[in-house]
């Protein structure tokens, strides 16, 4: 399969102006319109692994990202985030941009891909063993999965667990890894060889920047794996690495509550769910130290159905 | 209403996710959710398994909690079908 990183920038531009670029990310098919110069190399830098595909195939998304065309693309400049020809945000920063694409392709899977059960969190796994990281924003579950992923952890997603509902099975999705003001400095210490791509600055969120998926990860984007843990990480300054075990029911309610489509699943969700519990260990994981977060994750061991 | 004449059962919407002495209870039609106490659990696992009167529960609970003081069992339990009934978790049947 092809990659694009066997396209030039000029292709990837020409691509994006024209009829579209269609990019194979884990079970979606994306194809992107843009003019941007900055979605252009910025696909080039965090998706140079990724298949891409013909604009003629089938796409579970039509996504564009374009400035509009009023005087708009002079004066303040922002940019419009659209799917299947809908504008679901207002326009922001043209200097978020490529921001603005990832955001907007997790709203399109976290609004659209209800064949699966999906929680906010991110997904590694290493040795056969899975681990769902349930985690609001700031508890460090981007820093944490970032470093996993530097120390050989296959990255299935950094924003959310998809489930099948039928088999259980975690679906891979290794998007880029979204990392926030500090975070983005102590992964770029951290991970040696990472590629992170431009920051982007005034976000909501702070400033923001991504890291490219590993190439190892994307060749085994459709390698799906049952889930072996669910793990609450939480980083707190000058904290020692703690993990305690958390209850089943806990547990389940945690998940709930960062369900995306828990509500829409009504009992098949809740099913979903209690079965995923069922199969796990569940637990917290308090560290302040990266290395400390990684050897406490690297000494859960596999349950029984692993 | 007249307890004795009554049978409980759980609401066909509501689902239950029991581990030991917890559980988490599911109620689809309004989406809420709850995490019970060990009292609860034990009362919703009884009426998870059959419909059973105000009677049968109180002997079911007793027997598995070794309670003296009956009245007080009695009253708790109550209070109990009570909530549950408020919260479409229970249903009553009167016979």
């Amino acid at each position: 399969m092809k990659t694009i990183s066997q396209l030039s920038q000029t292709t990837i531009r020409d691509h994006l102006n024209g009829s579209g670029l269609g990019l194979c990310s884990g079970p979606f098919n994306i194809l992107i319109t843009s003019s941007l110069p900055a979605i252009a190399s910025g696909i080039q830098t965090l998706y140079a692994n990724f298949p891409y595909t013909d604009s003629s195939d089938f796409f579970d998304f039509h996504v564009n990202i374009d400035t509009p065309k009023t005087i708009r693309r002079w004066y303040r400049p922002k940019v419009y985030f659209s799917v299947d020809g809908k504008r679901p945000f207002k326009p922001l920063p043209k200097n978020h941009a490529l921001a603005v694409l990832e955001w907007g392709l997790n709203w399109c899977i976290a609004n659209q891909a209800h064949q699966y059960l999906m929680i906010h969190s991110a997904v590694v796994e290493k040795n056969g063993i899975a681990c769902i990281l349930p985690g609001p924003p700031g508890s460090g579950k981007s820093t944490l999965c970032a470093a996993l992923v530097a120390n050989g952890w296959r990255l299935f997603s950094d924003e959310m667990a998809l489930i099948e509902i039928e088999s259980g099975l975690l679906v891979p999705n290794p998007r880029p890894i979204s990392l926030k003001n500090q975070s983005i400095e102590i992964i770029k210490n951290y991970w040696d060889g990472a590629t992170i791509g431009p920051k982007s600055y005034g976000t909501d969120k702070g400033t923001v920047a991504h890291v490219a998926p590993p190439v190892a990860s994307v060749l085994r984007q459709f390698d799906k794996c049952l889930p072996a843990h669910v793990v609450f990480p939480k980083y707190m300054a000058e904290s020692p690495v703690t993990v305690k075990p958390l209850s089943k029911s806990q547990t389940l309610i945690q998940l709930v509550e960062s369900c995306f489509n828990h509500n829409g699943l009504g009992k098949t969700g809740f099913i979903g769910l209690s079965d995923v519990v069922d199969r796990c260990g569940c637990h917290t994981l308090t560290y302040s130290r990266l290395d400390e977060g990684i050897h406490a994750m690297e000494q859960l061991k596999a349950p029984p159905h692993v | 209403m007249d307890q004795l004449s009554s049978t409980y059962r759980l609401c066909p919407d509501v689902l239950i996710k029991r581990w030991g002495n917890e559980a988490v209870v599911f109620h689809s039609a309004s989406s809420d959710l709850y995490h019970l106490d060990e009292f609860s659990t034990c009362i919703l696992a009884r009426l998870d398994k059959q419909t059973l009167s105000h009677a049968q529960l109180i002997d079911a609970i007793q027997s598995h909690y070794q309670v003296d003081n009956l009245d007080q069992l009695k009253q708790q339990l109550t209070d109990k079908l009570n909530n549950f009934i408020r919260s479409d978790l229970v249903e009553i049947e009167t016979i």
